[in-house]
């Protein structure tokens, strides 16, 4: 059985589609085969990590949601981009970048549970290994529908007290619909702090498992997004720690 | 049939679909039915039977009475009928967009 994980947090900025795309590209290059499903429809952005440009987007999610096309249309591999020849593969459905469709998807909604069997369509097609959904920011009616259907949630935070409210909220959210597993990263640690020490208090403060205490990074800084970051520094300790969550996720794959 | 999830279908209002903002509103063991239905996806009465560890019968009237109160709908045609939960955005729809957080009775 396949995973279907949910990478979010409550607040921008917390660098959530740096590391939805680094632990796909872990997984593949573990020789798994993943999707990932850029549901940030307001703000799409995960497409530039993985250097897809927006000439090459036929199909974006937005045409699946209006049955302009079926879900597997939308895939677009960019595995190549990451590791010619990797053991894996990496979709990517990407959420469109015209402004009308996105003017559009959020004047005329689209039904929910298109969203959900297309989830599940992208599993079976594409014998995918792991569905990895990149969540909108905060807590809207698809992001709720992304949290019930994942099989787990990673739930990105700042060390800001801005972050630390809203992850309450979305952990309480995530026992509400009995998500299996929900874990809990901390990015962007400034490096004056210890980590196993924020690591105790963050899982004292929530009940909930630290898959990973992630430290700040110039590397990280001076990327920029122009690639995927595990890919780059594939021996940079901080990819040592996103290895850390692939292998809470690796557990997960074998649940089924 | 726990009388609880039983008790729960009856006092809920009957509706046309159910959001997700909704759908955390409701009481637990419902609300923790119709999730777990989310997560399957199209769930058949075997498979309701099983998670439930409930009898044909009981699973039968539980999934009627769901359909019934528009919380639930059959899909699929041919074959052996499934369920699934009856989901709606309520983005651009009849009722305004509310955040998530405002309908969310959180003791935080």
């Amino acid at each position: 059985m396949s995973l279907i994980a949910s990478i979010h947090s409550f607040r921008g900025g917390t660098g959530k589609s740096n590391i939805c795309a680094s632990l796909a590209s872990l997984l593949a290059t573990d020789g798994q085969r993943v999707g990932v499903v850029d549901t940030d429809i307001q703000s799409p952005g995960i497409h530039i990590l993985f250097g897809l440009d927006e000439s090459r987007i036929t199909y974006a999610l937005n045409d699946y949601l209006h049955g302009s096309c079926d879900i597997a249309q939308t895939a677009h591999d960019v595995s190549g981009r990451l590791e010619p020849g990797m053991a894996g593969a990496v979709y990517l459905i990407p959420s469109s970048l015209k402004a009308g469709e996105i003017a559009r998807i959020l004047r005329e909604g689209y039904d929910a549970a298109r969203l959900g069997e297309g989830f599940r369509q992208l599993v079976h097609e594409l014998r995918l290994d792991a569905l990895i959904i990149d969540t909108h920011p905060g807590l809207n009616e698809e992001t709720l529908l992304s949290i019930a259907i994942s099989d787990a949630l990673v739930i990105i935070l700042r060390p800001d007290q801005q972050d630390y409210q809203g992850t309450g909220v979305t952990l309480e959210v995530a026992r509400k619909l009995g998500v299996p597993q929900t874990m809990l990263v901390v990015n962007n640690l400034p490096t004056i702090f210890e980590a196993a020490e924020v690591r105790v208090q963050v899982e004292r403060t929530y009940g909930c498992e630290v898959a990973a205490v992630l430290a700040h990074a110039e590397e990280m800084m001076a990327l920029a997004s122009r690639d995927v970051f595990a890919r780059r520094y594939p021996n940079h300790p901080v990819t040592d720690s996103l290895c850390a969550i692939v292998a809470k996720l690796g557990v997960l794959t074998e649940r089924g | 049939m726990a009388t609880r999830l039983w008790r729960e279908v009856e006092d809920v209002e009957p509706r046309q679909g159910l959001t997700m903002t909704a759908l955390l509103d409701l009481p637990d063991a419902l609300r923790t039915l119709l999730a777990w239905m989310v997560r399957q996806g199209p769930v058949t009465l075997r498979d309701v039977c099983h998670h439930l560890d409930e009898s044909h019968g009981a699973c039968r009237q539980l999934l009627l009475a769901l359909q019934d109160k528009g919380l639930v709908r059959v899909v699929g045609r041919g074959g052996e009928p499934c369920y699934q939960v009856w989901l709606v955005l309520d983005r651009g729809r009849s009722h305004p967009r509310r955040d998530a957080l405002g309908v969310l009775p959180l003791d935080l």
